[in-house]
């Protein structure tokens, strides 16, 4: 079974994407703040990342500097509010495989997870 | 009591100011206590429903299947029977509801809607707009746009002239969004000042509108109307560059008001006309400074090349700094024919000059 870690700090949305993520059959990990998230990927192997870029404690950029350095195989999707072209630039530079705006479908995000998890 | 009165002045003073003092603190604790066991039994009622109102979105939003129809109806009558009796657990689905349409998109968006619609929670929104309060109408009425309810045309009649600005704004938006017919009538009624933020939001609301429900916004520039209609209207009419207004926006160009010039000015180059050049130059002599920088801006825009040796002439002669930037950068945008002119202006330059000029072609630099 595949494994994803969901960083946001939004709990409802949180919530909401592990609800939704489970269903479809992958195993989820959470985490609410960047200081969690940071540790998370210290400790644990993950097929997948998600993140929100505003995060408390540490942002979402440093948590993708820190995936590509422990786990470089692991394929980051940035899913942010943030519709600036300079963060989805800096988001691809800084080694993101994908970036999708709020509000987003579910089945778009579903889609681009399923490609990702899966090449 | 009477022995209050034996006591001298500012001891009397004190008293009373300690005794308002603690008044107050009582008020204060009060307020802080009810606040926070409001939140407490908030987090009881979450606790309790949030699984399952993520069970319920789960089945009728996000693994949504139409075709289950039998299900679907079972589980809306449930969840009308067993938690949306309470007023307290129906505004805690519609936060959820209003939460999730700002989250998500598309079909969801749509679905979320939907919801919203069979369930019918927009009972208390409705019932909201009966209220004398300011706050409860306003949020009534964002709830009733956000989820797209219809609501009586003739309750918006009477909103629309509420005391309250707040009102009138939320309910001028909920007009133009909501109304199927005549929804810009809100534009032929207004009697006061658009504020900025509202203008904003007007734009917004009507920049996202189906395209075929778009009037010519020239209907509204001319003199008659408020400027700040017609400062809205200008920015409409360029954003949906409708051509066919240049005629009246030219005719505009006779307001007495400068600000509203300007953005006359503004708009006739941002339409990209050349028709609309000689009306403007005509005006550059008489005009005070911020007026002949949208003209110099708006030669640029527009781009014909008839009047490259006006702007060159303004970059020789004139002593503004600013004058002599914008008429640098308006002779650049004439791609080929301005780059002549460019070099000519480079070669024949001083040093002071050519720092405007380097200034100018610099693309990374944006003012």
């Amino acid at each position: 079974m595949k494994t994803i870690l969901l960083i946001e700090n939004d709990l409802l949305l949180l919530k909401t994407m592990e609800a939704i993520l489970s269903a479809k059959g992958y195993r989820v990990s959470l985490s609410k703040d960047g200081k969690e998230a940071l540790q998370q990927v210290h400790d644990n192997q993950f097929d997948l990342v998600i993140t929100d870029l505003m995060l408390p404690y540490a942002s979402g950029m440093e948590i993708i500097e820190k995936v590509k350095e422990q786990q470089p195989q692991t394929p980051v999707i940035i899913v942010s509010s943030s519709h600036s072209e300079e963060s989805i630039i800096e988001g691809f530079h800084i080694g993101a495989d994908d970036y999708i705006t709020k509000p987003f479908t579910p089945s778009e995000l579903l889609s681009r997870i399923n490609r990702l998890i899966n090449r | 009591m009477t022995q209050f009165f034996q006591f001298p002045l500012f001891i009397q003073i004190a008293l009373v100011v300690i005794i308002l003092c603690l008044i107050g603190l009582m008020f204060t604790s009060i307020g802080m206590a009810s606040t926070r066991w409001l939140g407490y039994k908030n987090a009881q009622l979450t606790e309790k429903y949030e699984p399952i109102f993520l069970k319920l979105f789960t089945q009728l939003v996000f693994d949504f299947h139409p075709e289950r129809t039998a299900e679907n109806a079972q589980t809306i009558a449930l969840a009308e029977k067993e938690y949306l009796q309470s007023k307290k657990v129906r505004r805690l689905l519609v936060g959820y509801i209003l939460h999730y349409k700002t989250l998500f998109s598309g079909s969801v968006g749509r679905r979320l809607v939907s919801l919203y619609k069979d369930f019918d929670l927009q009972r208390d929104a409705l019932s909201g707009l009966k209220s004398n309060r300011k706050e409860t109408l306003v949020l009534a009425l964002k709830e009733l746009l956000d989820m797209q309810v219809p609501v009586d045309p003739l309750l918006f009649t009477v909103l629309k002239k509420h005391k309250q600005i707040q009102v009138r704004e939320m309910a001028r938006r909920c007009i133009l969004t909501l109304s199927e017919q005549n929804p810009f009538q809100v534009f032929d009624e207004l009697n006061e000042p658009l504020s900025q933020w509202e203008q904003l939001e007007l734009f917004k609301v009507i920049s996202e509108m189906n395209y075929n429900k778009i009037p010519k916004f020239a209907h509204w520039i001319h003199d008659k109307s408020d400027p700040s209609l017609i400062s809205l209207c200008l920015k409409l009419t360029v954003y949906f560059q409708q051509y066919d207004s240049v005629p009246i926006l030219i005719k505009m160009l006779k307001t007495t008001d400068v600000t509203l010039r300007a953005e006359v000015i503004n708009a006739l180059g941002k339409l990209h006309q050349p028709e609309c050049e000689a009306a403007m130059v005509k005006l550059y002599d008489n005009e005070v400074e911020a007026v002949k920088i949208e003209i110099i801006k708006a030669l640029g825009r527009t781009g014909s090349g008839d009047y490259l040796n006006l702007l060159k002439s303004i970059f020789d002669h004139e002593p503004s700094v600013l004058l002599r930037k914008h008429a640098a950068k308006s002779i650049i945008k004439h791609d080929a024919l301005g780059k002549r002119v460019y070099d000519v202006l480079y070669k024949q330059g001083q040093a002071a000059d050519r720092i405007i000029l380097d200034h100018v072609a610099n693309t990374n630099i944006k003012y």
